[in-house]
């Protein structure tokens, strides 16, 4: 059930990444940075004493402004997406320092008692003390961190209640997608995806749809690094490392089990990619031992998986079955990231 | 309606490469007309198309439309009004998006608020009078329809988004000569029907004969020959 | 579907009953904290905790990602495991906010206190309790002066990404003010980042400070060489980080910690519950004072006879002694 958890969440993640890949065709690398911004706001905001629930829609919406900087910096200046998404997910390595005050922050679980102290502090000494003389450090008063106990939305009590919220939380943002890219402003997106050149001749201006796309995708990129910092604990800064080739490898797992179907089952399809993807992780690392396989091996097997489907896509494209002239720039975005 | 003084487009300009596009284009279009535009490949024909699409800037010169200068207008702007359709016939549709989506997006062009129902049966009718019965297919994607089909939706599209001016750059040249034959007679309805002004490149002599009233030969950028034919359609359009 | 899931949830209490499991998780594969592992399981093999045997050891690494842990983390939850050790900050974090029930021993946790793994050192309720690796930057920076008396600005090489560090290197600072040096940061969170940024920065620096970062461990031969080029001294918080071209270094192995670790581990294992027993750090009885005297040659450092007296590792002519 845990991973039946996490792997929602990862989902969600997926989900974001399957709008930027997929909708509105962009290869967006600031999937990583949004993540952990994501994760890092939320956790900021609920010790600072903020609810729960409006923490991770802060993280949501400033992960929204993370993939609009993207977008604008894509189109107004002309670089290419790859190189300002990976921009954009390095400057927010620094952010997210700064919004953690540190690299690491804890949802507060219990309330310290004491400020941190030195070494010396605590042992009452080293057994060198006596050399040093006039070079002697008196101990300062430190201040102590104050705060309190916050309340979670996620218990970690594997009562089902977790999994209902994820699942509420999801299904929530899955209708709202289905209707926004079901609207006119939504299909406009979607055409854009389909043929960006093309929609400029219906006198749209491709500047904002590729903003709007990056805005929405990272959105959910947040929202999902939000919550799963409250669901972990605590966010870090290497939080969101990997994850653009992990939502990758979850979007081509939910497209090999349902095909490619219908707006609604398309944007499901992320989801449960997701929980596939974090099952198969899991269990290759518990029983993958037995056949030489490392965990360290998971990042060279994900990548295989990745230019393997798609080798066998443009295959069966070869045999005249399917049209996907998509797959060979997607091919190289992807060969792209898993370097 | 769209006015070109003394246009000049050079690409790479003071670069080792430089190339005149276009020299000292002098020439007007009226409204309504049929203008078809020949002549070999690198003659400027594409480039004029991508100055009214505002897609490259003049060098130098003007590109006026109603009077207007619109030198630097954007081209998402200028596409309010003008519409385009290609050679490749995946450049004019929205391959993810269903017949009856890709209708939706022509008709709704330039932020117009027009109801798809009030349109539905108008696209209806023209895809049933292209016989290719499409109209039955509204739900397909339009990225499985073939070459033609595709080119023929592209059109649909470009009346329901009604434009005051039409480009087609060889648009029929992917096409096998019944769909490229049906294509054209679409093209003629355009203009006569619907009153759009109509530029069209071709490579095909045989329509640069048949259709348009107006004929522009251009050879290394600059016009060659400019005549006007007597298809006893239209007013006679003024020389430049 | 439930009937299923009650049935896996007894068939894993049944598996976890028949052998009982100590789960072990690292956030990274790295020489310090293998060693702490390696520590924890011969104090349990000592104690009569074989793997394979009465206990089964089940150890997963998260390959530096956060994520990959929190999935570890997870994994071993459904285990049930009698007892589950979480090397570094992101590991223990993950698995102590896995579970309010099943006792979590951490290990290499600079500040447990600010990871929030524990409210205080010493004894706590709840089921966590741990090792704190932190190390005497106090006397670490006071050496450092007392080696080199006309030494002024200090450089710290961490990189500020990692938790460990950044505590570390708040303590060096405040052993900075006052002593009067000023403290510059050499900051990088890869380990070209961090080469960059020393070799930007060292001609502004009379000597180099290095704490338990791991991103500095991993650069350390790159670190040695520009700083000996330059002429500029190294003191370290670790003694493996000292023995790549430091001058001094003053700090625990990692085995110890490992092996107090494992104290802690077998305690539970007999039926001790973990708020009975207490963070802590480790006693100053298991410091190492590390001394270079060729590096000191190099850079023509006059070593007072106090450190030497009191070094319990001296290098000297290529071979390194044991006092």
């Amino acid at each position: 059930m845990a991973i039946l958890e996490q792997g929602l969440i990862i989902g969600l993640m997926a989900l974001g990444v399957y709008i930027s890949f997929r909708i509105v065709d962009l290869p967006d690398l600031t999937t990583d940075g949004s993540f952990a911004l994501g994760a890092a706001v939320a956790v900021r905001a609920v010790v600072a004493g903020i609810p729960a629930w409006l923490a991770i829609t802060l993280a949501a919406m400033f992960g929204a402004v993370a993939g609009s900087v993207t977008g604008t910096i894509h189109r107004k200046f002309k670089v290419n997406v790859l190189l300002a998404g990976i921009l954009v997910m390095t400057m927010l390595y620094s952010v997210n320092l700064r919004v953690m005050g540190g690299p690491n922050l804890p949802v507060p679980r219990v309330v310290a008692e004491k400020s941190t102290q030195s070494f010396e502090e605590m042992s009452g000494g080293t057994g060198l003390d006596d050399l040093f003389g006039e070079l002697e450090v008196k101990t300062q008063e430190r201040a102590l961190k104050t705060g309190s106990v916050v309340k979670n939305i996620f218990n970690n009590d594997l009562d089902g209640s977790d999994l209902l919220l994820i699942i509420l939380i999801i299904s929530a943002v899955i209708i709202l997608l289905t209707t926004i890219l079901r609207s006119d402003p939504g299909m406009v997106l979607r055409a854009f995806g389909s043929n960006p050149s093309g929609i400029v001749a219906f006198g749209v201006s491709q500047d904002t749809l590729a903003v709007v796309g990056l805005t929405i995708s990272n959105f959910i990129v947040g929202l999902s690094g939000g919550l799963f910092a409250l669901y972990s604990g605590f966010s870090d800064a290497t939080i969101g490392q990997g994850m653009v080739v992990t939502g990758l490898a979850s979007v081509i797992m939910g497209e090999i089990l349902l095909g490619r179907v219908k707006l609604f089952y398309g944007l499901l399809s992320p989801i449960i990619g997701g929980v596939i993807y974090q099952t198969l992780l899991s269990l290759a690392m518990r029983y993958g031992y037995r056949i030489g396989f490392l965990a360290s091996d998971m990042k060279l097997l994900t990548a295989v998986f990745i230019i393997v489907v798609i080798g066998l896509r443009q295959i069966s494209t070869a045999n005249g079955k399917r049209k996907v002239k998509l797959e060979v720039k997607k091919l190289w975005s992807n060969s792209k990231i898993s370097q | 309606m769209v006015e070109f003084k003394n246009l000049t487009v050079t690409y790479n300009q003071g670069l080792e490469n430089q190339k005149i596009a276009l020299e000292e284009v002098n020439m007007k279009i009226l409204e309504g007309q049929f203008i078809t535009i020949v002549g070999p490949n690198g003659a400027g024909k594409s480039t004029l198309l991508k100055v009214i699409l505002g897609e490259v800037k003049p060098t130098e010169g003007l590109y006026m439309i109603d009077g207007k200068v619109m030198n630097n207008m954007k081209p998402h702007r200028l596409a309010c009004f003008i519409g385009r359709v290609y050679q490749d016939p995946n450049t004019g549709i929205f391959p993810a998006l269903t017949i009856a989506e890709n209708l939706i997006i022509a008709s709704k062009k330039g932020g117009r608020s027009m109801k798809f129902s009030k349109v539905k049966e108008e696209a209806i009718s023209l895809l049933a009078n292209l016989g290719l019965g499409l109209e039955t297919r509204l739900k397909t994607k339009a990225g499985e329809l073939s070459g033609g089909q595709k080119q023929s939706l592209a059109m649909v599209m470009a009346i329901l988004s009604r434009p005051r001016l039409l480009l087609l750059d060889e648009h029929t040249a992917a096409l096998d000569p019944v769909s490229a034959q049906k294509v054209m007679e679409l093209t003629q309805r355009i203009n006569r029907e619907y009153d759009v002004t109509i530029v069209m490149i071709t490579h095909n002599m045989e329509f640069a004969n048949a259709y348009g009233e107006r004929l522009l030969r251009l050879i290394d950028g600059r016009v060659a020959q400019d005549g006007v034919r007597d298809l006893k359609v239209r007013a006679v359009a003024a020389l430049c | 579907m439930k009937r299923v899931l009650v049935c896996v949830v007894l068939l894993l209490g049944v598996l976890g009953l028949s052998l009982q499991t100590v789960a072990i998780t690292a956030i990274v594969e790295h020489p310090a904290l293998d060693s702490v592992r390696e520590g924890i399981i011969d104090v349990l093999a000592e104690n009569g905790f074989k793997d394979g045997e009465n206990i089964k050891i089940d150890f997963q690494n998260a390959q530096g990602s956060v994520s990959t842990a929190v999935t570890i983390a997870k994994q071993f939850i459904s285990l049930n495991p009698a007892v589950m050790i979480g090397i570094a900050t992101p590991s223990a974090q993950a698995l102590v906010n896995a579970t309010k029930t099943i006792p979590v021993v951490f290990s290499a946790v600079t500040d447990p206190v600010s990871a929030n793994l524990v409210p205080s050192f010493g004894k706590n309720p709840g089921n966590v309790v741990g090792i704190s690796d932190m190390t005497p930057v106090k006397t670490q920076i006071q050496l450092l002066k007392l080696a080199i008396p006309d030494v002024k600005t200090i450089g710290v090489i961490y990189n500020s990404g990692e938790a460990n560090s950044v505590t570390i290197r708040q303590f060096a600072k405040e052993a900075c003010d006052a002593l009067g040096l000023n403290l510059i940061d050499i900051t990088g969170s890869t380990t070209v980042e961090m080469v960059a940024s020393l070799n930007a920065q060292i001609r502004d620096v009379d000597a180099i400070y290095i704490g338990t970062d791991n991103t500095a461990a991993s650069s350390m031969e790159s670190i040695s060489t520009v700083a000996l080029r330059e002429k500029v001294a190294i003191v370290a918080a670790d003694i493996d980080i000292a023995r790549t071209g430091g001058l001094i270094g003053f700090g625990f192995n990692y085995y110890q910690i490992g092996r107090s670790t494992g104290d802690l581990v077998v305690q539970i294992l007999n039926g001790v519950s973990p708020s009975e027993l207490e963070t802590k750090i480790l006693g100053q009885e298991s410091l190492i004072l590390f001394v270079n005297t060729d590096i000191a040659e190099q850079l023509a450092i006059n070593l007072p006879q106090s450190i030497l007296d009191r070094a319990d590792l001296v290098v000297e002519d290529g071979v390194e002694k044991t006092r």
